[in-house]
């Protein structure tokens, strides 16, 4: 059964959008991912222009968003002031990363810059969440814990404009929380990803928030970050396609209830391999595309008549 | 009265004359006629493509082209070439009035050996002669011809462009028939319809009768909203998979 998505102007099969929805969802129950670097990839692979697949994809994401920061907000596992710095950020560099975008696709560029950061950015974290995961399996088998310093005093505290954050009790500058935003805001518009992959690491790792707090303050940010590249795609673009992403949705939630049950009955190393392997996967395929030699080498774009 | 009446019958004589040229120069368009099925294609929410059946009557039973002419757009085509080792989109050249959709029908006698190449070539019908434009006259004209070949071969594989050109059956009482398929991706907008027959050779246009495509529904409700009120829009975009998050939130937790 086929169903006309009437922004991107394609009919795709209805029931591979539900497939897909409920595969990246199963994955974001699985793992706590919101599945953006899977789900915008998958739609491009499936013939949907890329700005409507970024800018349907971050719609999605909305919905996965909202979902969770309720689960996590009950918890109350989010740190809302600095969820709030991040925010600032993300929203300066989100807004920024849609101009970027039409900008690059002015160019005939944006397919190359989607499948660099893609490669770049998956290759790069799936490959340390793979070797940390290996290490951290290893060290399981050998029954050694060892145990880091509490503080480690870096470049990064002599920055200004410190803040204090009770609830990730931390005093930093809030200059660190801000780039870190806006960075992952670029690449919220650009790869139609929530971001959370690069998010939580540099919570843990850059600002050094307590892991308890790091997912539902990402999630926090992302939620606002995907409305907001939602509605500049739709604004300054009219690349958003309720449709696609509702149709999206309907799996997913779906998906995401079958995963966190199968979460459950893993354990969590050999979990965090997996989903190393699923990334590293994806940032593989993207980089075999870019460097293989295209089986017809030219494409069309409709311009606007000058 | 005399000298009012006299130049009176002349300019009559010579109306009438005139008409008779007029109409001798017509009546061959009038050999031909033609209509479709539907004149109307609507994308609705369903749409997975259409058939429209073109019938029509040739006086002579001769040979006739049809040829389907989708709205003009002006369209970019980009090469990719390896630059580091990565591969991507280097030149480019815009054809500013490509049409969006194009399908060729000819009778069976036209396809004898050579006969149609040429005379298609001759007209400027079918894709390879369309002559399509190009914007930039930068790239030379060898250059040229790859793009535009590529853009006939990209259009042609998503079955925008007729590869070959389909059949038209023709009776012997001069009655023809022949489907024009329309693929899931046919662009919206002001399609017309031409029926030529061919006459030593040379292709005369006889019958045209348009053909619109819309979209249709909510699909086209939709649209216009997102192009019309790109901000509210957004603002609704949001909403909805705000409202649909926390409505599958709450679902699943009882």
């Amino acid at each position: 059964m086929h169903i006309y998505l009437p922004i991107a102007e394609i009919s795709v099969d209805i029931f591979v959008l539900l497939g897909m929805g409920a595969a990246v969802g199963m994955l974001s129950g699985l793992f706590g991912v919101g599945g953006g670097f899977l789900m915008t990839p998958l739609l491009m692979f499936i013939g949907v222009p890329p700005a409507v697949a970024v800018g349907s994809g971050t719609n999605q994401l909305i919905a996965t968003s909202v979902t969770g920061v309720i689960a996590q907000w009950r918890r109350r596992a989010v740190d809302f002031k600095m969820g709030m710095v991040l925010l600032a950020g993300g929203v300066v560099g989100s807004t920024g990363g849609v101009f970027l975008f039409q900008f690059l696709q002015g160019l005939g560029r944006i397919d190359l810059v989607i499948g660099l950061s893609y490669v770049v950015f998956l290759g790069g974290v799936g490959g340390l969440m793979f070797l940390e995961s290996l290490r951290a399996l290893l060290r399981k088998r050998r029954g050694v814990a060892r145990r880091g310093k509490l503080h480690r005093h870096t470049w990064v505290h002599g920055l200004p404009f410190k803040m204090r954050f009770h609830k990730s009790r931390l005093y930093v500058s809030a200059l660190l929380p801000l780039t870190v935003g806006a960075f992952v805001g670029v690449l919220a518009a650009i790869m139609g990803v929530g971001g959370g992959f690069i998010m939580v690491p540099a919570m843990i790792y850059l600002i050094g928030m307590p892991t308890s707090v790091v997912a539902g303050t990402s999630l926090f940010q992302i939620l606002f970050v995907v409305a907001n590249v939602t509605f500049m795609q739709a604004w300054l673009n009219q690349t958003v396609d309720i449709v696609l992403a509702l149709t999206l949705l309907v799996g997913s939630i779906v998906g995401v209830q079958i995963g966190a049950r199968l979460g459950g009955k893993l354990p969590s190393e050999q979990f965090r391999v997996l989903l190393a392997i699923i990334v590293l996967a994806t940032a593989g395929k993207l980089f075999f595309d870019l460097v293989a030699p295209p089986s017809f080498p030219f494409s069309i774009t409709e311009t606007l008549p000058q | 009265m005399n000298r009012i009446a006299r130049p009176l019958q002349a300019l009559a004589a010579v109306l009438a004359g005139l008409a008779a040229v007029l109409t001798a120069n017509l009546a061959p368009a009038r050999e031909i006629a033609a209509d479709l099925s539907s004149h109307q294609i609507q994308i609705t929410a369903g749409f997975d493509g259409a058939e429209l059946l073109l019938f029509g009557h040739d006086a002579r039973a001769g040979s006739v082209i049809v040829i389907v002419r989708g709205p003009p757009k002006a369209v970019s085509v980009r090469q990719k070439e390896r630059v580091a080792g990565i591969w991507m989109n280097q030149s480019a050249v815009t054809f500013s009035q490509a049409p969006g959709f194009y399908y060729v029908a000819v009778t069976d006698d036209l396809r004898k050996d050579g006969t149609l190449e040429a005379i298609m070539s001759g007209a400027g019908l079918g894709t390879r002669y369309l002559g399509l434009r190009q914007d930039n006259n930068a790239a030379d004209s060898k250059q040229i011809e790859a793009f535009r070949s590529a853009l006939i071969e990209i259009m042609a594989r998503s079955a925008l462009y007729a590869r070959e050109p389909g059949a038209i059956t023709m009776r012997p009482d001069g009655l023809f028939r022949t489907t024009v398929p329309f693929p899931s991706t046919t662009p919206v907008g002001a399609y017309t319809v031409t029926v030529y027959h061919v006459e030593g050779g040379t292709p005369v246009a006889g019958a045209t009768t348009p053909l619109l495509v819309n979209k249709a529904g909510f699909g086209a409700w939709l649209y216009d909203f997102a192009h019309d009120e790109p901000a509210l829009y957004g603002v609704v975009a949001i909403l909805v998979a705000l409202g649909a998050g926390w409505f599958g939130g709450w679902a699943f937790r009882r």
